[in-house]
Order: C-alpha cells, then structure tokens, then sequence
C-alpha cells in the first residue's frame, strides 16, 4: 500500500519568505531550520523516511504578515505555480495543495482553486484561519466549500497554536468547525490537530463522517503520546480517518531521537505491548501512513 | 442512605425518537441501543446496585435534522410519558422535567411549575447544545428564576455528543460561569462534566458553592479520566458536590478503577466521599428521605 505524508510546505528565504517570520516560526523550538523547502528537499525527507508521495503546499499570507521591526517586509508568498512546478519535477512523488486567501478577493480565489484542481492537478485546498484572521465558519467562506464539493476535492484547515504573532488564536480554535461541518456534510474536512484542543480534534473527526485528522503534531513527539491518540480514535471508530503529516520534519533533523517518524508510527505497538492494550494490525498502520490519504486524494493505492 | 443514579434517558424507538437518531447517537461505539422504559430503568439500578433512578425525556424537535431524514425529525419524550414511568415504579424513580425553552419561553416556565408541583418532578434539565443556545443567554432567565422560586436545581448539559446537529460552540461548560455570578442562589449540576473541558468543567464547579459535578457516560473515557477529575475536584474543596449520573450504563468497574487510579496517584477518595458520590449529596439536592 502506498504511503503519503500530507502535510509538506513548499518555501524559499527570502525569495517567498522573510527571514525574519521563519525565525519568528521557530523561535519556541530554538531556532534554526531556515531550509529552503523545495521539491527536492521534500523528496530527499520522503526518501530518509521511507514514504511514497508528498502532498506539498504553499500559501499567501501577505494580507496579514506583519513585524514592526520589518515593516516593509511582508510578502509571505509561495505561490500555487511555484508549488506546480516543484511537483511537475517529481510527478510520481509529489501532489499539490491549493492555497488561496479567500478573504483578499472572494471571485479570484474561486477561480484560482478551480485553475489549481482542473488545471495543475491539484488534489487539495488548504485554509489557514488564524493565519489570515478569519474563522472557519464565516459564511464568506461558503462559496469556497460549495466549490470543494463539486470539485470532490478535500479541505484542510490550519487549527491550534502557531508562534507567528500576528496569528488570531481565537480562530484556531478546532470546535469553529463544527458548524461547516453541520452545514456541508458532504464537504471532506481534514483538521491540522494541535494543542491546545487536540480532544475537541479528535471528538469533531469523531462526531462527522467526512472529518478527517492530521497527525502532524505527533511528528515531533515519541511513539506513547501518539499511541493514546491513536486509541482514541480507535475507541471512537474513526481510525480510518487518520492521516499521517510529517510537517517537514523528521526525527534525525530535530535531532531528539534517532528515527524517522515513520519509526515512530511502527513503535506504538510496544506501547501497547506495555500496557496491555490491543495492537494495532498492520492493515490499520498501512490505512493510517498512507491508504486512508490514497482514498481522499485519490492516489493509485 | 439510599443509592441514586440521577442521569437516566426513557425513550422508546420509534414513538419517541426515529431510529437515524439513535443510531447517530452512538455511532462511534456501534452500539445497539433500543426502546428503554421506566421498568427497563428499574431492572438497570437493580443490576448498577442503585435504590433510586432520575429519569428524564425530552424534546428536540425543533433542531433535529438528517439530510437523508428531512421529514423524519420528531425527538419527543414527553414530561407525561416521564411522569407515567415513574407513577409505575413503586417509588423506584423520580421525574426530571425537560422542555425546548426557546420553542415559547412562557409556556416552558408554565410546563415546568406543572411538573414540580403537580407531577413532583424534582429538577429541570436543559440542553444547550442540542437547542442552538448558550445556557448564558438571557432569554433563558424565567426558567432560572423559576427554578429558584420553586426550590430546584436545573441540570444542564455540557461536553461533547455524537449528534451530528448538536453545536459544539455550545457545550463549554466556561458559558455557566455568567449563570453562576448572575444567580449565586440557582443550584446547577453540570452534567458530563464538559468532557473534553474537563478542566474548565471543575473549574466552574470549584469556584460555586452551589454548582455540582456530575460524570454521565463517562464509562466512554475510561477511569484515568474520572480520577483524574474527583482528584482535581478533591483538591479543590469541591468532591462533596460530586452526584453519580451512569446515562444508561453500568460504571461500577469505572468508579472502582478512577478510585484505585486516584489512590495510587496519593489521593484516597475515602468512604464517606464515595457515599456522597453515590446518593448522599444528590438526596440532598432533590429532597429524597433515605
């Protein structure tokens, strides 16, 4: 079964980014990490962690990228064509996401997220809340999730902590979902689980058919907080709507342990072990690090 | 002191609820779950050890929906149907009034001094989440001031539920904090406890002498959950206002096992508290004699 990361971002300092907002990005985790992110630095992390496809990203958050000390400074653009040509140099490994602001120009970003999907491939469209000072369920928004709905492609949505300052905290908040999803039920929702709301992540995958969850907050963490989370959603019977996001990382470049995440994934069953608790079957380790996305982005399994 | 399980639903499938709902409801746990009566009650604290049961309906009729249902949205147990249940009990139940306060705000105030003092239901419960309302917005004042002047408490729910139609927006139990500074007399059990916001759910509890825990169907969480909860509750000052709700299920062996969890943690959850848990405080609150 193939395995794919869903959670990648594409970007280059300064050409796309200010240094300044990915050392502010940073800043909580030391520092460091000022990589540029392109095609082949993604495919080089996909090799070291054993995956097969990469769903890569970019984004446009110039409305509301803002740093007193660098006023002049805000052009925080990885544009969708960037992304396209990154992954028409890997086209086996590589899927794009579409990012829009919808806020900066409702017509345009219809437009482009029908471009993006018809016409570049596209497998997805991602939303970024906090990041551009709207909430999930601000009904300016319909228009883009009637438009997912009848592209069939799925949403992500950016929820929970960031370090960026300029960031609303009180639109990252997973439970504003809740209302899209009562309102499109067909709309397939991927939410980006973080703290501090990781239980109302899992109880909202829990509570609609078409949620879904990313796992990439567990990238960074060992095999027993990942363990109780894959539980749960286990306990809820949802565990085949969990994906598997890395968010750039692997375990050898944070440097905490020797082991990509992937390893990680294939250790909660010692945890388990350890416990007493039931282990999960291979069927559903290969469902989670790749086979539930294939179905979502229709990859060829 | 008798035993008293003050969380207990009486609905029969499909005369008081369609059987989408139901499903809906617990589809995360694929349970089964069909009609239940006052006599299925009965048989239920007979098996759980409880003497008394709190049994109530509901109607939530105007926000239930399912596009593959349009037409099929009647979730109705009525307080006479609850009231019929308990008269055949023996005096093993008691009723719990349940009303859609926005449907008409005058008539749910009328309905609830007729289930108090010609029904002798002994509390009021409410839905916040399930009726698109926060428990703080002030059309719901009648009803507290009611509950004041009649002398019972109102439990309200909070935390999380499978039914897609729910608002989650709704169900932090923070929004009781307004309740409890406006009306610092309103005896409130917040029910569920909030779960996920377990926190706040103690928090809220901590901070008014008159608001009470309660753990409904946290049998769904596991024991590390509900000792973790009766510690924090323990610690501060607040586990003699901890009442014992199942919602249907049996959780002798998640009360034994959060008590086990708690000890081994340094906190011994002792006899007399456990008695209170178990019907002690709730006695008190709906004015049960032993």
């Amino acid at each position: 079964m193939v395995s794919v990361d869903c959670h990648l971002h594409l970007g280059v300092v300064p050409d796309h980014i200010p240094e300044w907002w990915l050392t502010e990005m940073y800043r909580p985790y030391g520092g460091g990490a000022l990589a540029n992110y392109d095609g082949q630095w993604i495919v080089d992390l996909l090799d070291r962690s054993g995956v097969d496809v990469g769903l890569v990203q970019g984004g446009d958050m110039r409305r509301t990228t803002y740093h007193p000390d660098h006023p002049a400074e805000h052009d925080v653009l990885v544009p969708n064509d960037y992304t396209a040509e990154q992954v028409a140099l890997f086209p086996d490994r590589l899927k794009g996401v579409a990012c829009i602001d919808p806020i900066r120009d409702m017509g345009a970003a219809l437009e482009e997220l029908d471009r993006c999907v018809n016409e570049l491939d596209f497998r997805a469209l991602k939303l970024l809340g906090s990041y551009l000072h709207f909430s999930p369920n601000d009904r300016r928004l319909d228009p883009i999730y009637e438009k997912c709905i009848e592209l069939g492609i799925a949403a992500h949505f950016f929820t929970g902590w960031t370090p960026i300052i300029t960031a609303k905290l009180e639109n990252a908040d997973p439970v504003q979902l809740d209302e899209v999803g009562r309102r499109f039920r067909d709309l397939k929702v991927i939410i980006s689980m973080a703290d501090p709301w990781i239980d109302q992540c899992i109880l909202l995958v829990a509570k609609h058919p078409n949620f879904h969850g990313d796992m990439y907050h567990y990238a960074e963490l060992g095999p027993e907080p990942l363990f109780e989370t894959l539980d749960r959603f286990r306990s809820l019977s949802a565990l085949d709507r969990v994906l598997y996001g890395s968010n750039n990382s692997d375990k050898v470049r944070v440097g905490r342990e020797e082991a990509t995440v992937p390893d990680v994934y294939r250790s909660v069953n010692r945890v388990a072990r350890e416990r007493g608790a039931e282990p999960f079957t291979d069927e559903e380790m290969a469902a989670i690090l790749g086979g539930n996305a294939a179905r979502l982005y229709g990859l060829r399994g | 002191m008798a035993r008293i399980d003050c969380h207990l639903h009486v609905t029969e499938v499909p005369e008081h609820a369609p059987e989408w709902w139901v499903r809906e409801m617990y589809a995360p746990w694929g349970w089964d779950v069909g009609s239940v009566d006052g006599s299925d009650i009965v048989e239920h604290l007979d098996a759980t050890g409880f003497d008394i049961g709190m049994i109530q309906g509901g109607d939530i009729r105007r926000t239930t929906y399912h596009p593959d249902h349009p037409h099929d949205r009647r979730v109705f147990v009525s307080n006479d149907y609850v009231a019929h249940q308990v008269a055949l009990s023996g005096g093993r139940l008691y009723g719990v009034a349940a009303m859609d306060p926005l449907r008409d705000i005058p008539a749910a105030v009328l309905e609830l001094e007729r289930c108090v003092k010609e029904l002798d239901f002994r509390l009021l419960k409410l839905v916040p989440t399930y009726h698109h309302y926060s428990p703080k917005d002030r059309r719901l004042d009648p009803l507290y001031e009611k509950c004041l002047e009649l002398d019972i408490p109102v439990m309200i729910h909070t935390g999380w539920t499978a039914t897609i139609n729910s608002a989650m927006e709704f169900q932090d139990p923070i929004q009781l904090d307004d309740i409890g500074r406006r009306y610092r007399d309103l005896k409130v059990i917040v029910a569920h406890l909030g779960y996920p916001w377990v926190d706040e759910g103690v928090a809220v509890v901590a901070k008014h002498p008159k608001f009470y825990a309660e753990m409904a169907g946290w049998t769904a969480w596991g024991p590390e959950v509900l000792a973790g909860a009766l510690v924090k509750l323990k610690e501060l000052g607040a586990i003699d206002r901890v009442v014992f709700g199942s919602d249907n299920t049996d959780a002798r062996d998640l009360y034994r096992d959060a008590r086990r969890i708690a000890r081994e943690q340094g906190t011994d959850i002792t006899d007399e508290e456990m008695a209170g848990i178990m019907g002690d405080t709730a006695a008190g609150l709906f004015g049960i004699s032993a």
